[in-house]
């Protein structure tokens, strides 16, 4: 099927809605398990007085802000395929995330694109998130490619 | 007191300590819980062979998130990462030996901020890099550069 068949006028009518912020504070105790669990002894994420010395506070690992999950749309997105996979993410990090900081999270959808491979059609799905602080500024971006292709039994890899 | 890496040492080729991780499915669960991503493709078996997998297999944020430590390790605590862009191009499993490592492909500066680039891999133990990243960070300097003031 060509791009134009697959992307229906529906999918692109998603193109740059924006979900409602949704906020997270920064919890001492979250941190400290995602640091254990991710394996990374930094003692800017767990031991407090070096953190203080160093950063002025304990600070998060960069991944955490995957923690910080965008509300949904109110509408749902017609998904034309069952299986999916994360394609990778492409994060930009402006500010230090702080224990105790308000992070308001906003995503919307950037773009939508069509490559056909062993797999047959796949739809590429550009999802672009921000992080602001409760200071309104703006801590860290990620783009989140999400693919999906085939039908049947879902699946997922990631 | 860990060791700080400056602009002026590191250069273009510089290899980054590569890293081993062989984890097992509680390191899994560990990080479903701590990521709240309780997809069961990383910790049932039954699901995952379903999908055509032979076992359970390993988050790909998880991935990352080793990727990113190795980088943020390098940079040290005067340092700060900038720039991290990860794909995944194949899964891999636990009780697997993985190897993270990484080089600096490219050093600059810009608005007199000293900034390495580095591509940064995820290799499984049949030598296939599954998780490639490419990262950029900010070293401080050794010396201050001050600016020039023109009159």
């Amino acid at each position: 099927m060509t791009q134009q068949q697959i992307i229906t006028d529906e999918m692109k009518s998603f193109l740059g809605l924006e979900t409602e912020p949704k906020s997270y504070v920064v919890e001492k105790h979250s941190v400290e398990r995602f640091a254990e669990a991710i394996q990374d002894e930094n003692q800017l994420y767990i031991n407090e007085n070096y953190a203080i010395e160093h950063k002025g506070g304990l600070i998060t690992p960069p991944t955490y802000v995957r923690l910080f999950r965008a509300n949904r749309l109110k509408r749902k997105f017609p998904e034309p395929f069952s299986n999916l996979v994360d394609g990778g993410s492409s994060y930009n990090f402006f500010k230090d995330i702080y224990v105790g900081d308000e992070i308001s999270v906003v995503s919307k959808l950037k773009d939508l694109f069509v490559k056909s491979g062993s797999m047959g059609d796949m739809l590429f799905k550009v999802t672009l998130t921000s992080y602001t602080n409760q200071k309104n500024e703006l801590v860290a971006t990620q783009e989140i490619v999400t693919i999906t292709y085939g039908k049947g039994e879902k699946t997922f890899l990631g | 007191m860990k060791a700080q890496n400056y602009y002026e040492d590191i250069n273009v080729g510089h290899n980054i300590k590569p890293v081993t991780k062989c984890i097992d499915r509680k390191q899994l669960v560990m990080y479903a819980g701590a990521s709240q991503d309780f997809n069961e493709f990383h910790y049932d078996d039954e699901v995952a062979k379903k999908a055509g997998h032979k076992g359970i297999i390993i988050h790909g944020a998880l991935k990352s998130a080793w990727l990113a430590k190795l980088i943020v390790d390098f940079a040290g605590d005067q340092g700060q990462l900038k720039k991290f862009n990860v794909s995944y191009r194949g899964v891999d499993f636990p009780y697997e030996e993985l190897k993270c490592y990484g080089k600096v492909t490219k050093k600059r500066i810009i608005d007199s901020n000293g900034i390495i680039e580095l591509e940064v891999y995820l290799e499984n133990a049949e030598g296939r890099i599954t998780t490639p990243c490419f990262a950029e960070v900010e070293l401080p300097f050794k010396k201050k550069i001050i600016k020039e003031k023109r009159f």
